[in-house]
This record gives C-alpha cells, structure tokens and sequence, in this order.
C-alpha cells in the first residue's frame, strides 16, 4: 500500500486549512501538483509546500509528521484510505469525514470529529472542547461513525449529537451530551459535573458523575439485553480499542426532564 | 476620452435597435453620436459578431435594509462553504442565498449588471439600507420606501384628510429616506397582523382602522400618479404564496381602474385551488387579464430550485410561512410599530409538488404575457432564488427544448399540472434586452440608463454570442461602467463604486407640522434624525464630499408618459 507522506518544515503561523489532503482529492496528482495545492482561503493562505516536504506516492495513506494546534481541518471530508497524524492537531480534525480512518498520535482540537457521518477516528491522546459537536449553522454535530480518545476530552462533547459513538478511557468535560438527540458517549473513567443538559435522546454510558443536574431522574437498577448487545458490537468493530464490556447490571438516570427527558445516563459503577 | 466599440451586434430596445451591427462611442462616461471622420480615437474595441447591449437593471432586488443582514445572522451555514477570497482588487466575503454587501456587487457586476434596486426600504430602516447599498460596489442602486402599513398614513386616510395631505406624506417620507419609488407590502395586512387578523383580502376591513386594502392601493396610485414619480406604486399584493391568491390578484388588477401599477414577485401572487392537491396554476387567467390592462406591469420572482431564505416585509404571510421554514428556524417582527419583517430559510425541492408548480407557473407568465416592456425578470432575490440564477432564467426562456428536459426533471404530479410544455414560445434576444434593460429602465424613470442612444451612461454589456445562453449570460465578455471597463470574461478588472438614484416629487412643506407633532408624540426619532442627508448616502458609497461625485442622481418626476 501506498503511503504519501507530508512532513512539517517548521510551524505555522497561521491557522492552515488541511481538508485538501486526503486521499480521493490527491489521487493522480505528482507530488508537484500537491505542493502547489493552496491550503484554504485568505491572502495569505500557503501553498503546500510552503509548509511541507511531501515525499512517497498518493494512495489510499496519507501521514503527516509534525505537530501544531494550527493545523485545522485535518481528514475533513475524508471518504475512505487512513490519514496518520503523527503529533498534535488543531480544530476541527474529521470534520465531516464519511469513511475512512484518522490516528492522532497526539492531541485534538476542538470540534474533533463534527458532522461527521462515517469513519474511525482515533485519537491518543486528549481531546478538546464540542467533540462530535455542532458549529453555529449545523443541524446536527456528529451524525455517525467511531470516535475513541485514550485521554480527557473537552467541555460539551457530543453536543446536538445524533447518532454514532464518543468512547474514551478519560474523563468527559462539563456539560457532555448537551442538546444531544441520540447516539452513545461512553467513558470508563466517568463524567465531569452536570452531563446531560437538555439531553433529549441518547446514551451516556460511564463509571460516575461528578455532579447530576436536577432534572435527571434516579431509575435504579436495570439489567437491559442492550448491554450486552453493545459490548459484543463494540468488541467486533473497534478491536482492541474497545471499552472494557459493560456489567450485567446498571443504574440508570432518565433525563433531561427540562426537555422530553427520553436520554439516559447509565451508570456502570 | 473618445471610447469606440466597433462592429458589435447592438440589441437596444429603447432606441428600437434589433440586431444591428452598428459601432458605438464614448466620451467621458457618456454614449455619443458617432463624431465627425477624422477625430481621434482613444480606445476602440472591436466587437464583430458579438452582441452588445445596455447594462442590465434589476428592479427588484433584495440587497439592502435589514431584513438582509437578519438573513446572514440567521443562516451562518449560508456562508459555510461559500466563502470568496480576497484578489488584489476585489474584498473577500462569503455567502449563497444572502451574500455580503461586496460579493453582491462584484457578482451582479460579472453577470453583466450594472443597476440593482432594493424594493423594501422601511422608512425607520432607511438610513441602514443605504449605508448597506453604498457598501455593494460596482452598481448603481436605489430603494422603493415602503406605505401603506404605516400608522400615519392608515389614520390619516381613516380620518378622511385631504387626498393633498397625504401626497405631501408620501413625497415627505420619498424625500426623507432618499426613495426613488414606493412600495405596498400587503396593503394594510402587516398592521391587521398586529390587530390580530391573519388574513385581509383585497376588500376586507382592516378591524382598527376600517380601510380595505383596495382603499390603500387606490390612494398610493393616484398618489404617486399625480405627484409624477415615474415608477408606479410597486404592490406587494394580498395573499402572498395562499392558495386561491390568483383572485385577489385578479381584482388588483381591475381595482386600479386605469391607474399604473406594478405588481411585484406576481408568481407568488397567482395560484389556484383547483385539483387533488388543492393548488394549480393562475397563470394562464392573470396572463389573458393582464394582456388587457397596460396600465399593469409586472415583475415575476420566478423560483429555482435549491436552498434560499426569504426576506418579505409582509410579517402576516412570513408568519404563515414558518411552518415550511428549512432550516427550522425564522425571525418575524415588528419594525418600529409602523411595519414588520419577515425571514424565512427555504429550500424549494423539484420533486415537491408545490415547489415544481411554483417554477412552472413563473415560466407559464413569463411565456403568455405579450408585451416584454411591461414583464421584467426577476427571482425576487432571495425570495425566489438568488439572483445569480439569471443567466440560468434566460436560458430556461431561450430555450424551448431545455425548459421541456428541466420540466420532464420535475415532480410528475405538477407536469400534469401545468400547461408550459404546450408553450412553444422562446424569447429573442432583443425581447430579452426589453426585460433587463429597456423595460425596467423606462418604468424606474432612469432615463439615461437602459438603452444606448446618444446621451445615455455608457454602461454596458458585451456577450460571446453563444447557442448555450446560460453560459453566454453568465460571462459577459466586456462590462464597461461609465465607460469604464469593470469587469473582462466574467472576472471584476475595476471596482468602481455606482450611483444612488433618488426621486424628489414637490410637495408643500406645510405637512411637517403635523408630521412633526406625531414625531415627537409617537416615534423613537426626532423628525431631523429621520431624514437622510445625501452626505449620509456619498460617505458610505465613495467618501466623496458632497456634490463632488454625482453619486447621488436625482431622477426627473412629472407626469408619466407611457
């Protein structure tokens, strides 16, 4: 398989758009071409290879080694082939990807992973704020598709989140799930205070909360098929990044109540 | 500077020109005669075989006054994606369905535009519209003020003042906002909305006041008749968009009683309620009755397909239209107690049967009214569709063959509908130069624009002549602005800031008395702080000091002839 690979000159002054380099825009460019693709918009906006060296052949793997909170949009649009990130990305890394795959060596901006309908993001170190989460002007944040975070992530991940699943071996920040209409956030290391805020559907899956907003309700302890439904798909699809499979038993917090109230919070501990 | 374009196959409507090759000149900014032999010629363009028109005019355009900016609040995904970079010459901005101010003007500019006219200036909101308009280059510009739902004007025709009272109003409130006509939006409907009525047809009463919107009409009608402004009163009619409009639109029409009219945006103003579906087409009725009535012109806000946001100052119907709201989201509000606004997203959908009927019956008026001077070509910008869809517009009417494959597109339920494909019509160029130049400039009252006879501004537009129209109207091969060329295959080469247009009607200054009184009684300004100073309209165009620019034009008014 063939592996394109830019490496970072030096950092960035600016924020960079990097949404031009994934594989199906770069397939059958020389590496001349690419180097004279404009990043993003603005009077300023560098070309690639103002940036980069880019060496190897395009294909279906794109790596970037370099780190810089300024390299934004990393993998946005991504429809299918992996892009490796060896070091730091800025906001809005996967933004709208369909398919395909992102590995961030290091950490995430904001916005990882928005409107985002498809794919396996893969992130190893923390995350930062709306992961999954929508922009002024989206309908919906993350539609679809994997996001797993070996560390922390940000205040208000999953925010008007639809569908598709958030897991990480961190903490979630203040505020995860807000808004949301419905997939899964699921953590083993639990919730930062007050998950949920006007959480209409969807499930937030986690060992404790920090602090619970009032208008959640205590269910008790429930022992629904769906729990082990969901270990056993997400032991199949992530592998060896799966979560630890959930217990036979949890508790579970129906809410928000200020809203329709039909999300949940389940409890693991 | 002598300017010659030689060779060029000019279609001048106004100067009865169809087709002919003929050279044409310049000389500092205006069209001249053809000058003695021998005299030197600066510049000359060679234009064999290529066609040469005016530059056209849009005279219904929403590009100013709040309801606009609204829009681009409202709809940050209307700039996602839609972003234009900053060249050396041109800003940057962004946006499809509401562009930014600059975009607007360099867009209008690269198609061939070289006017454009905001057709819903609130008086209150005056100030900011033109600020707004002197921010869009490369065109020249105007706004129609809007009446009719305003509490001074309602009381004072409920009161039964003298018809010289409210005249005076009317050509106070012209020269106040810096009008070049008026507009009627759902005539008294947007102050029956804030009574509580959700309708008010042609002949209803309006429940405070106890004024159909007949009354209205016929009052601004005569109105801007006897004060001698040219454009007629531009009607924003009852019913917009409800099924069944095509009635009272039909009896607008008779109501005006030979008075000039224009009805605005008429295909939204001309469904039935015939059928399964309860809505079919008015066309082919409004068309027959308007071919009868030439005191009547119309524009058509034709609809494209694809997302758009409307702005209207009609609260009442804007109200009714939430429900249809894509994006789900939409502002409806009241302006100063004296008008309202009203900000829809929407997205029109061919495979809707309402949607498609709606594209269809615009292109069934386009096709059966006769006379091209007295239809003009609009989408109601952003009403109907942005107004970069023109180029796509004339090539629909161009076309026969393409319009039937776009229609056979179309949901299946509105084909059977509709009566376009036994159309077999195609404009001509020439009828084409009458409903983007010729016509709109005659019924503005601009008269130096629109047409290239000896005098005119020499604006102008040259196109490839192209089989494709849509291509050959989208790319412009030259736009010259004042005879300066602005804009060379479809790209911005000059910015250039155009003219405001105003009309100033006499009146008796004896109305500010009690206009003042009201002021200080009832409104949030003083009445000086209402008026808008031309100094206000050059800052924000050119920064030229007054009087030095003729940036603003004021338009001659009297009495109407033709």
């Amino acid at each position: 398989m063939s592996t394109l690979s830019f490496t970072l000159l030096s950092a960035p002054k600016q924020a960079v758009n990097l949404s031009a380099l994934i594989p199906s825009k770069l397939a059958g460019l020389s590496n001349g071409a690419i180097e004279q693709i404009v990043l993003g918009d603005g009077a300023h906006a560098p070309r690639v290879g103002d940036l980069f060296t880019v060496s190897g052949t395009p294909g279906d793997e794109i790596a970037i080694s370099g780190a810089s909170p300024l390299l934004d949009y990393v993998g946005a649009g991504l429809d299918a082939g992996t892009i490796t990130v060896e070091g730091n990305v800025g906001n809005h890394a996967g933004r709208g990807m369909k398919g395909g795959k992102i590995v961030i060596a290091g950490d995430a901006g904001s916005y990882l992973a928005s409107t985002a309908t498809g794919g396996l993001v893969h992130v190893k170190g923390s995350a930062g704020d709306f992961l999954g989460g929508t922009r002024p002007g989206d309908r919906f944040g993350l539609l679809g598709g994997t996001v797993v975070v070996e560390g922390n992530i940000g205040q208000r991940a999953g925010e008007r989140m639809r569908r598709g699943m958030v897991v990480t071996r961190g903490k979630f920040g203040p505020a995860a799930g807000s808004r949301m209409v419905g997939g899964t956030l699921w953590t083993e290391a639990g919730f930062g205070p007050r998950p949920g805020p006007l959480l209409r559907r969807g499930t937030l899956i986690g060992p404790s909360v920090d602090e619970l907003l009032p208008t959640f309700a205590d269910c008790g302890r429930i022992d629904p098929v769906i729990l082990r439904i969901l270990s056993r798909y997400v032991a199949e699809t992530l592998g060896a990044l799966a979560p630890k499979a959930l217990p036979p038993m949890v508790r579970k917090l129906a809410g928000d109540r200020a809203t329709i109230g039909k999300g949940e919070i389940l409890l693991t501990a | 500077m002598l300017i010659k374009f030689t060779g060029g196959t000019v279609y001048d409507p106004a100067n009865g020109v169809n087709g002919e090759v003929r050279d044409i000149y310049a000389r500092d900014g205006r069209i001249v005669a053809a000058p003695p032999p021998g005299t030197k010629i600066d510049q000359e363009y060679s234009l064999q075989g290529r066609t040469v028109m005016a530059g056209a005019i849009d005279p219904h355009s929403h590009i100013g006054g709040g309801k606009v900016t609204i829009g681009r609040m409202l709809l940050p995904e209307d700039h996602q994606g839609h972003e234009v970079a900053r060249t050396d010459l041109t800003r940057s901005g962004c946006g499809h369905a509401v562009p930014s101010t600059m975009t607007t003007g360099y867009r209008y500019a690269e198609m061939g535009y070289t006017a454009a006219f905001e057709p819903a200036m609130l008086p209150a909101n005056a100030r900011q519209a033109h600020l707004e308009m002197g921010d869009t280059p490369m065109i020249d510009k105007g706004a129609f003020v809007m009446l009719g739902n305003d509490d001074f004007f309602l009381r004072s025709l409920a009161q039964k003042k003298d018809f010289s009272f409210i005249k005076d109003y009317i050509a106070f409130t012209m020269h106040a906002a810096q009008a070049l006509a008026v507009k009627i939006v759902n005539p008294g409907g947007i102050s029956a909305f804030k009574f509580n009525q959700r309708q008010l047809d042609l002949d209803e009463r309006h429940q405070f006041y106890g004024l159909t919107p007949r009354d209205i009409i016929l009052t601004l009608a005569r109105g801007m008749k006897e004060l001698g402004v040219p454009h007629p009163i531009h009607i924003h009619g009852c019913n917009l968009g409800v099924p069944g409009s095509m009635h009272s639109t039909l009896a607008t029409i008779r109501a005006a009683e030979g008075l000039p009219l224009h009805l605005t945006h008429i295909q939204f103003h001309s469904y039935g309620t015939e059928g399964d579906m309860k809505f079919s087409s008015g066309a082919p009725q409004i068309a027959e009755l308007l071919n009868q009535h030439s005191n009547v012109s119309i524009d058509i806000g034709q609809i494209m397909f694809g997302q758009t946001c409307t702005a209207s100052g009609d609260s009442m119907r804007q109200y009714g239209n939430t429900k249809s709201a894509d994006p789900k989201k939409w502002v409806v509000m009241d302006i100063e107690c004296d008008n309202g606004c009203g900000v829809v997203p929407m997205t029109y959908r061919d495979k809707s049967y309402v949607n498609a009927l709606q594209w269809a019956i615009g292109l069934e008026l386009f096709l059966l009214v006769n006379d091209p001077w007295r239809i003009f070509l609009t989408t109601d910008h952003p009403n109907g569709a942005p107004f970069y869809y023109y180029p796509h517009l004339i090539r629909l009417l161009m076309d026969r063959t393409f319009r039937n494959e776009m229609l056979e597109k179309l949901h299946p339920g509105a084909q059977a509908a509709t009566i376009l494909k036994s159309l077999d019509r195609e404009y001509s160029l020439y009828e084409i130069a009458i409903m983007t130049r010729a016509g709109p400039a005659r019924s503005l009252g601009l008269r130096d624009r629109g047409h290239l006879g000896a005098g005119a501004t020499a604006d102008i537009t040259v196109y490839e002549d192209l089989a494709d129209r849509e291509a050959m109207f989208k790319t412009p091969l030259f736009v010259f602005k004042n005879g300066e060329l602005i804009v060379r295959n479809g790209q911005v080469v000059k910015v250039v800031a155009g003219a405001t247009h105003v009309a100033r009607p006499e009146y008796d200054r004896a109305i500010e008395k009690p206009l003042r009184e009201y002021f200080e009684r009832y409104h949030t300004v003083k009445l000086d702080n209402f008026r808008l100073s031309d100094q206000e309209i050059v800052d924000s165009n050119c920064g030229h000091t007054g009087g030095e620019c003729g940036c603003v034009i004021v338009q001659p008014c009297g009495p109407r002839t033709s």
